[in-house]
């Protein structure tokens, strides 16, 4: 198996799990789903303000600095 | 009337992500295109978090609908599964990110870049990512 299967493995198997582990949080009352994680985040001033610059690093990211041209 | 002026706002965002997503990357007006809602969130968000100041009474109303309202018990532990999953998610993207080549050992950004060179794509993941950030300004 070369590195590149074992990496799409590794990226497959983690997203599965956070993909399985949100869809039983909106099931399961005691299990927070991601926005439950945010919103713990979001309670102190400081909480919002990574939240927010981290939204304006993925943004920057994705279309500023984003290398899809070459595709 | 209120239909109609979600439905031009709905269309204005459209456009404006149709047309933020066409600069090349890099460039400038690329830069001021996706800078424009970035910083205007930031400031609203900045307007929105101040903190507010509460008269003595309603401080004391907030305490007593506090008490008589006790937020839910979450599970601690379920908190730290998603510690561990997002931890672990971040962890096997710097492995990948200091590795090459990047055919190799793509990260999520790299395999990001096949999608996000079809114009549509682009503009709805642009659309997203405002929506988020207006959520996030609104928390």
């Amino acid at each position: 198996m070369d590195s590149h299967t074992i990496t799409l493995i590794g990226y497959a198997t983690l997203l599965s799990a956070v993909t399985l582990y949100e869809l039983a949080a909106l099931r399961l009352a005691s299990v927070p789903t991601l926005g439950d994680l945010a919103a713990v985040l979001a309670r102190s001033r400081a909480g919002r303000w990574f939240l927010l610059f981290g939204w304006l690093w993925l943004g920057w990211h994705l279309f500023v600095r984003g290398g899809w041209l070459a595709h | 009337m209120r239909w109609s002026l979600t439905a031009l706002a709905a269309g204005a965002a459209v456009a404006y992500a149709w047309w933020a997503t066409s600069f090349l990357p890099f460039s400038w007006p690329d830069r001021i295109a996706v800078g424009i809602p970035g910083l205007a969130i930031v400031a609203l968000a900045g307007f929105r978090y101040r903190r507010p100041r509460l008269t003595l009474q309603a401080w004391f109303a907030d305490i007593r609908f506090q008490l008589r309202h006790p937020p839910p018990r979450r599970s601690t532990g379920a908190i730290w599964v998603w510690g561990a999953l997002l931890g672990a998610l971040v962890v096997w993207e710097l492995i990948e990110f200091f590795q090459s080549p990047r055919r190799a050992h793509p990260t999520l950004s790299s395999m990001s870049e096949a999608l996000l060179a079809f114009h549509p794509i682009r503009m709805a993941v642009f659309l997203l990512w405002v929506a988020l950030g207006v959520d996030f300004m609104r928390r």
